[in-house]
């Protein structure tokens, strides 16, 4: 279970404090699906940057399965990062010195779950799954953006995590693509029954999730406070 | 798979890569050519006085007269009487004196006029004869010749061949008559006498006696000619002991000097040092320059990584597994240029010794120096530690901004 209890994350500029976004409340119960909505610049993905522990909040606290990740040490939380996070990044962020299957591999050599003989049929079998197997020696740049796109959702979820997020993962995905690409995501966190939570704009990807939860635009005086609800 | 990641890294950017790496071995191979040049040059001159303990020459300047004998450079001072060359023969602290004679040469390569004695010779005791032939035999009547091995090499003079000498130290000098009859080839020694053409000393005289009854013929100021004197003497004292009481002996000595070759290099070193130190001032400098721009080098190359490692950190990567592939990247790309540097610093010196092989004298030794050490150490530290900067930063760094 993840829980967001009063989170506040805060920038201090030299006239000011930005609130880069504040969030009183929100609880996802494992295998649960949510789409995270709102405005650019509505903290969306400094949000999954908190629950993910790339960041630490200014004040609150995250907990998933009751263990406290924002007061976590940094070396922990790494190692839970590695284990237990699976990330699409909004850029992707796959390594361009790396091959595809190099990819996955440094995912699975941090997060240590997958032993390691059986780390290359394991990838293999992913990346089969989403139709790139004939592409693992291939560099990120020698691929189109839709199947850099699965690239990353399967790295995403190699480690088997118990806790997916997505940022704006079909932002610049053709429709088709786009839907692929959720649909992957939802399968690979139904199967193991983790949280998905997936930032989004797009109307149709929101139509396919059964809880939205929507941050709101910032209030006078600060760039991007807002609250998350959720909407059962 | 850190050093994986380090090396993969590295390749994805050939270009940043390869001008870091080229950086780092020009810094390298400018020290390591330095070092090899001033270890070379002094290593090379002291060991060609190796087989000269003592010298005995005519009055004047010592430097002239290592020149002269060991170098077989410039002109001779003078001649040396045969009674001293006698009485050095005769003195019970002597192991063996051996007459040198110079003032002919062969297309420039000079003709040292000796006794049988020098191919008996040892430069160090123990350490076997100082000239050895690789073919044929010692001399052993007059006008016979031994000749170096870089003058067989380049004048492709052979067993059997005959050659007519010239008087003077340069070519195209007044022609003598009488030919020289080839009969051995030295082995290299690498050193001065790799170019020296030996001939019983007797020849030198029989040649100069009719030389010198040609009209009109050119008198040099060594007027070597003069029957049975001699223009050095190279003398190997029975012991260390028996060599200062023969020094001491030769102070008094009103017609020749003795000199300690290795002494007058030692302190012609020293007279060069103040010269020298200037010119070690200046390679400080350029190499503090170099180690910085290297430094520098790394340092932005390991900086431009910021990206990459953030996105490592968000896999689960820890600052340690961070901070290892930076060290990692800046070690393979600062040995990298060390190992290309110290082997371009060697193939530079080497094309250098070539040159100096072929133009002078002077053999410039080459071999790894302890200092090469030194190089290798403190250039790949340097670069490590440049490394390290970057390393530490991300520490600091707040990686949610760079993905």
């Amino acid at each position: 279970m993840l829980e967001v209890n009063q989170v506040r994350k805060e920038y201090h500029d030299v006239l000011q404090t930005i609130t880069a976004v504040a969030v009183d409340r929100l609880i996802i119960q494992n295998g649960e699906q949510v789409a995270l909505v709102g405005p650019s610049g509505s903290g969306k993905t400094t949000l999954l940057h908190l629950i993910s522990g790339l960041l630490t909040p200014t004040t609150g606290e995250i907990k998933f399965d009751n263990v406290s990740i924002s007061t976590m040490p940094e070396t922990w939380r790494d190692r839970w990062r590695a284990n237990a996070v699976g990330y699409v990044f909004q850029k992707l962020n796959l390594l361009s010195s790396l091959s595809i299957l190099d990819n996955l591999l440094v995912a699975m050599f941090f997060a240590k779950t997958i032993p390691k003989k059986e780390q290359r049929q394991w990838a293999n079998q992913l990346l089969d799954q989403v139709n790139l197997s004939d592409k693992l020696a291939k560099f990120p740049h020698q691929l189109s953006m839709g199947e850099q796109q699965r690239v990353a959702v399967v790295r995403a979820v190699i480690n088997k995590p118990r806790l997916i997020l997505a940022d704006e993962p079909t932002a610049s995905l053709d429709q088709d693509n786009a839907l692929l690409v959720l649909e992957m995501l939802r399968q690979f966190a139904k199967q193991s029954n983790s949280i998905l939570v997936v930032s989004t704009h797009d109307k149709q990807i929101m139509r396919q999730f059964e809880r939205i939860c929507s941050l709101r635009q910032a209030e006078k005086g600060v760039m991007a406070s807002a609250t998350c609800d959720s909407q059962p | 798979m850190r050093l994986v990641i380090a090396s993969r890294n590295l390749l994805a950017k050939p270009v940043q890569s390869g001008l870091t790496v080229l950086i780092v071995a020009a810094t390298i191979a400018m020290l390591t050519f330095v070092t090899l040049l001033s270890a070379g040059t002094h290593n090379g001159l002291v060991r060609a006085t190796e087989p000269f303990d003592l010298i005995v020459g005519a009055k004047g300047s010592p430097n002239q007269l290592v020149l002269n004998t060991v170098f077989l450079q410039d002109v001779p001072i003078g001649n040396v009487s045969h009674e001293i060359y006698e009485k050095l023969s005769a003195s019970l602290l002597v192991a063996a004196a051996i007459p040198l004679a110079f003032g002919d040469n062969y297309k420039g390569y000079t003709i040292v006029g000796s006794g049988d004695g020098i191919f008996q010779h040892e430069a160090k005791a123990g350490q076997g004869q100082w000239l050895q032939l690789v073919a044929g035999r010692p001399f052993a009547l007059p006008f016979e010749a031994v000749i170096g091995d870089k003058v067989a090499l380049r004048l492709g003079l052979q067993l059997g061949d005959d050659f007519k000498s010239t008087h003077g130290f340069l070519p195209g000098g007044q022609g003598h008559d009488h030919a020289y009859h080839v009969v051995g080839i030295l082995q290299s020694v690498n050193g001065p006498y790799d170019q020296a053409i030996l001939v019983p000393i007797e020849s030198i005289w029989l040649a100069h006696e009719k030389h010198e009854a040609v009209p009109g013929a050119e008198i040099t100021e060594d007027s070597h000619g003069e029957e049975h004197d001699v223009t050095a003497i190279l003398v190997k004292p029975k012991g260390y002991s028996e060599a200062m009481r023969l020094y001491q002996q030769f102070q008094r000595e009103p017609g020749a000097q003795m000199i300690f070759p290795a002494q007058v290099i030692v302190q012609l070193f020293a007279v060069l040092g103040q010269g020298e130190q200037m010119l070690r001032s200046v390679a400080y400098i350029i190499i503090g320059m170099g180690l910085l721009i290297m430094a520098l080098s790394v340092y932005w190359s390991a900086l431009s990584r910021v990206r990459e490692r953030a996105i490592l950190r968000a896999l689960g990567a820890s600052t340690r597994d961070v901070f290892t592939i930076i060290v990692a990247e800046s070690t393979l790309l600062t040995l990298l240029g060390v190992t290309v540097g110290i082997l371009t610093g060697h193939g530079i010196y080497s094309l250098l010794v070539r040159a100096m092989a072929s133009k002078t004298a002077i053999v410039l030794t080459s071999a790894f120096t302890a200092d090469e050490v030194y190089i290798i150490m403190v250039g790949t530290l340097c670069g490590m530690l440049s490394g390290l900067i970057p390393a530490v930063l991300t520490y600091r760094t707040e990686i949610a901004q760079h993905l």
